[in-house]
């Protein structure tokens, strides 16, 4: 029963989110319901992190947010549902277009999707609390939060960890359990599997937007097959729900370079900020992607940037706030006392570069490497001829962001061995969706080989 | 060569999907899903219960020493029970070393802590909750 309470209290946020994305985008195009319903999820869990901690640092209690939230997510479905009516419709039978993918990739779609649920409760079953750093720095935190009422400041005063990490997983798991009524394990468990789901939901939706269901299916049988990809997710680190966020921003800025819809670059903005929300690398991510944006005004259109700030403002305010009023120095800044001598030390770059030249070699942690089949799978099919420029961008977002992680081993005032053989696999997480949708934008489709003479 | 490509997208997709399910396959077999450790982080919640109900209640932070505190040996110091102990006591902080009026003691059951705890504490009281458990009160905070 815990169980199924645990998806069920995900549900207000995740109905939120949908009307938050439908409103700000108001994209005409019927095909693109598919994105609205997977970004649900993490605009929905973004947003609802945000209010509710400004909730608690104002000192009301917890659990009065979560009922304000789950009266407010019914409503707002109510009144959306009957005003929206004709165009829900209308989706209606853009779903049932999906068919006419063909019934082998929908198969293939349905098997990978069965194996990624496969795959997600075993690796659960092992680690039904996560491993170790979810229990240590984010899940920790969800229990002070929900158990500590109006002390839960006293998680600033843990120690040896990383009291300064933000709060969006923390606050999204403690509203669960404000709904179940006691710290459950399942909480955790149910956003991070909801998470996982929309993440696979997410790419598949965007590459279909632009490449068409056979290749949005290749792209998402591709993603969700990789025993990287579920692994991750159930450690229960923030890092599956930043790569999610990276998505949703990338794919949002690939729509508005190629359709110029306003709404398209007010997501953008908020998953960006979002970003710094989930993890600290995340807020690499805003900084990089704000510049790209700011270039990008500069070349479309001058109001693009406006409307990517009026959605990066709000959680971009929350995490200065925190950083500024909460949270103690980060261990990495406050730890670099002599970068220079780290700098110019050329056995660093050549430790960096080799280790993440391995690591990317066996991303996927399947049987073969996954970066060696879409070597030859790409030599094989060859570029699209309709190219996006759009996919330019995501590249270099992809290539900056790699590049900002680079810079964080050089300078780390950690082991530089230890450092790279904890993380750098999760840091290739964090690019690894858009990756793909980066690929698959780029490659030809099924389509366009089956026309080819 | 035509025939390679048009089919080289259904073959990505089919050997992805076959690679995968050989691999959970393994996994189930293996019953690493089985595994124990995935009991450790509840074991240790649930042998804390009796020690957190006996926490007096409005704590915001509390000691913690170990075993490699009484030995002298930093090195010895098992980081991974501290994170255990930390996520157990939520919401109330840990802070490593004897500072606080109320102080848990995690210690190895060879260890005697005791004669330890009074030079460094003074007066105290001590309750014992087993697995080398105690919650210790400083009697001169």
């Amino acid at each position: 029963m815990t169980l199924l309470l645990s998806f069920l209290g995900l549900a207000p946020r995740v109905l939120l989110g949908y009307w938050i994305v439908r409103q700000v985008w108001r994209t005409p195009e019927s095909k693109n319901i598919l994105i609205e319903i997977f970004a649900a999820g993490a605009v929905g869990f973004g947003a609802s992190s945000l209010f509710s901690f400004l909730w608690i640092w104002s000192g009301l209690p917890l659990r009065g947010y979560a009922a304000m939230e789950t009266i407010l997510a019914i409503g707002v479905t109510g009144l959306m549902l009957i005003r929206d009516r004709k165009d829900i419709s209308s989706v209606g039978q853009y779903l049932l277009l999906l068919r006419n993918a063909g019934g082998i990739w929908l198969l293939l779609l349905a098997i990978g999707t069965a194996f990624f649920a496969i795959g997600l409760i075993l690796v659960n079953l092992e680690y039904p609390h996560g491993r170790m750093d979810a229990w240590t720095n984010w899940n920790v935190v969800s229990r002070f939060i929900y158990l500590g009422g109006e002390d839960w400041k006293n998680t600033f005063l843990r120690q040896l960890d990383h009291p300064d990490y933000p709060l969006f997983m923390a606050m999204n798991n403690a509203v669960t359990w404000s709904i179940l009524q006691k710290s459950a394990v399942w909480g955790p468990i149910a956003f991070h599997a909801l998470l996982a789901f929309f993440t696979a939901g997410l790419l598949f939706a965007f590459v279909d937007s632009f490449k068409g269901v056979q290749q949005a299916s290749l792209a998402a049988v591709l993603f969700m097959t990789q025993p990287f990809a579920f692994g991750s997710s159930m450690t229960q680190y923030a890092d599956f729900p930043l790569a999610c966020i990276i998505l949703g921003a990338g794919g949002f800025t690939l729509v508005y370079v190629e359709t110029s819809e306003k709404g398209a670059a007010v997501l953008a903005g908020f998953l960006a900020g979002l970003a710094a929300w989930t993890k600290n690398e995340g807020a690499a991510f805003a900084l990089i992607a704000s510049i790209l944006w700011l270039i990008l005004s500069l070349r479309i259109n001058r109001a693009a940037f406006r409307n990517y700030l009026y959605g990066l403002a709000f959680p971009l305010a929350v995490v200065i706030l925190f950083k500024l009023f909460l949270a103690p120095s980060n261990d990495i800044l406050s730890g670099a006392a002599d970068v220079s001598k780290q700098i110019l030390d050329a056995r660093r770059y050549v430790d960096i570069l080799g280790t993440g030249a391995r690591t990317l070699w066996n991303l996927g942690e399947g049987p073969i490497s996954l970066t060696g089949l879409i070597i030859a799978y790409a030599l094989i099919v060859g570029g699209s001829r309709d190219k996006l420029f759009g996919g330019w961008v995501i590249g270099i977002i992809i290539l900056l962001q790699l590049s900002a992680y680079f810079a964080i081993y050089l300078i780390t005032p950690h082991d530089l061995d230890w450092h790279l053989e904890t993380s750098i696999n999760r840091l290739y997480l964090h690019v690894f969706p858009l990756a793909l949708l980066w690929l698959f934008i780029w490659l030809k489709s099924p389509r366009e080989l089956s026309k080819e003479r | 060569m035509k025939f390679i490509r048009k089919h080289a997208s259904l073959a990505l997709a089919i050997l992805s999907i076959a690679a995968v399910g050989y691999r959970l396959f393994q996994s189930f077999l293996s019953r690493e899903w089985d595994n124990p450790q995935d009991e450790m982080v509840a074991r240790w919640d649930e042998r804390l219960q009796p020690l957190r109900e006996a926490l007096p209640s409005g704590l915001d932070q509390i000691g913690y020493v170990d075993t490699s505190m009484v030995t002298g040996d930093p090195s010895a110091f098992d980081g991974e029970e501290f994170f255990l102990m930390q996520y157990s006591v939520a919401p109330v902080a840990l802070d490593v070393g004897v500072r606080q009026e109320w102080i848990i003691g995690n210690f190895n059951n060879d260890v005697d802590f005791r004669g330890w705890l009074e030079t460094r504490v003074g007066k105290y009281e001590i309750q014992s909750f087993g697995f080398g458990l105690y919650l210790i009160h400083k009697l001169d905070p």
